[in-house]
């Protein structure tokens, strides 16, 4: 019994978790509705066939499966079309334009105005002066464009010529070579050895983590009780 | 394409697996239902030496799909038949007529509730 349920939590564990990845990264930050009731419902359905052994484990498999089925659907059904994107997602409702505050959008949206001032404040914005757009988006999170005057100062506000930035690439991590990133960063294996070895350390596998940046910075640091 | 694959591919594995667990159940339970049909006969003619020669293939037969049966219907229905089964035995040795032809009644009705269940009906659905 105990052994029968520990290997049927296991295989729908594996099953729901791939079923997640499968769905795409969107399913594991901001939900549109639908995305979310297929969540909801996905957890549910894997918790009956885990721990009543006397449900066969396909009654729980198939709904799962039709689930990842209808949301695939759905997804390439809302990109090919703005109809159905609408029909399943909503729309974006403007709640504050040219600021001011728009009663009928709120009433609509059933968003009270404390429920606003609290997403406002949330954002940084403490008072309704400085806000010139806010907009209701289709997950529930709210867009704040502010005021000219009020937004955050640039470079190219203040004529401050900058450097292409890009993003430093790991090289080695916990001791191992990552190849793709090699590959990325045009180097060889002697000039990460010779980079490492400059730092006093002989081998890669003591080196907790490398990583390079656009400027061709290195940032290496060997494992603890490794190397010299 | 990769949607369209994922939608043919997942259209024909339930097509499959409706093809496969229809055709497991529905054959299984015809062939116990008449060797019922057949054990009911011989226990209304009182010839018992060969009602117990039908009990025990309808047996055999049963611990065969059994397994199979078990990935696709509640397992509370395979007890239902268990159950049955081992009170169909006891009577069988004792000769108890009534009791007899009314538990093979319910037996196959039993039966006749998981084939029923399995088939793609309307009052399935809802």
């Amino acid at each position: 019994m105990v052994i029968t349920i520990f290997f049927r939590t296991l295989i729908l564990y594996v099953l729901v978790v791939l079923v997640m990845r499968l769905m795409g990264k969107r399913q594991m930050g901001e939900l549109q509705p639908f995305e979310l009731v297929i969540t909801i419902m996905i957890s549910e359905l894997a918790a009956v066939p885990m721990q009543n052994t006397g449900v066969p484990l396909i009654n729980g498999i198939i709904p799962i499966l039709t689930l990842l089925f209808l949301q695939t659907l759905i997804t390439f059904g809302s990109l090919k079309s703005d109809f159905i994107k609408k029909l399943v997602c909503g729309s974006p409702t403007i709640l504050i334009a040219k600021g001011r505050i728009l009663e009928d959008a709120l009433k609509k949206t059933q968003y009270s105005l404390n429920d606003l001032m609290e997403q406002l404040r949330i954002k940084g914005f403490f008072n309704i002066h400085d806000i010139e757009y806010a907009i209701l988006e289709t997950d529930g999170d709210i867009s704040v464009i502010p005021k000219s005057q009020k937004r955050y100062v640039t470079p190219a506000d203040l004529g401050i010529p900058t450097k292409y930035e890009g993003i430093p690439i790991s090289i080695i991590v916990d001791g191992k070579i990552k190849e793709e990133s090699l590959k990325c960063a045009n180097l060889t294996l002697e000039q990460v050895l010779t980079e490492i070895k400059k730092r006093g350390i002989e081998d890669i596998q003591h080196v907790f983590f490398a990583c390079i940046d656009p400027e061709g910075n290195w940032f290496v640091q060997k494992k603890e009780g490794k190397g010299k | 394409m990769k949607v369209w694959s994922t939608v043919v591919c997942f259209v024909i594995l339930i097509v499959m697996l409706t093809l496969i667990s229809t055709l497991l159940i529905l054959g299984a339970a015809d062939k116990i239902e008449n060797d019922l049909s057949g054990l009911y006969k011989n226990v209304v003619k009182n010839n018992y030496n060969l009602a117990k020669s039908n009990y025990f293939d309808i047996v055999k037969k049963w611990n065969k799909y059994k397994k199979s049966w078990a990935m696709l219907i509640e397992h509370q229905e395979i007890d239902k038949i268990d159950e049955e089964l081992t009170k169909i035995k006891e009577y069988l040795l004792e000769q108890d007529r009534t009791l007899l032809l009314s538990e093979i009644s319910l037996l196959k009705f039993y039966i006749r509730h998981v084939r029923e269940m399995i088939l793609f009906k309307i009052e399935n659905i809802f």
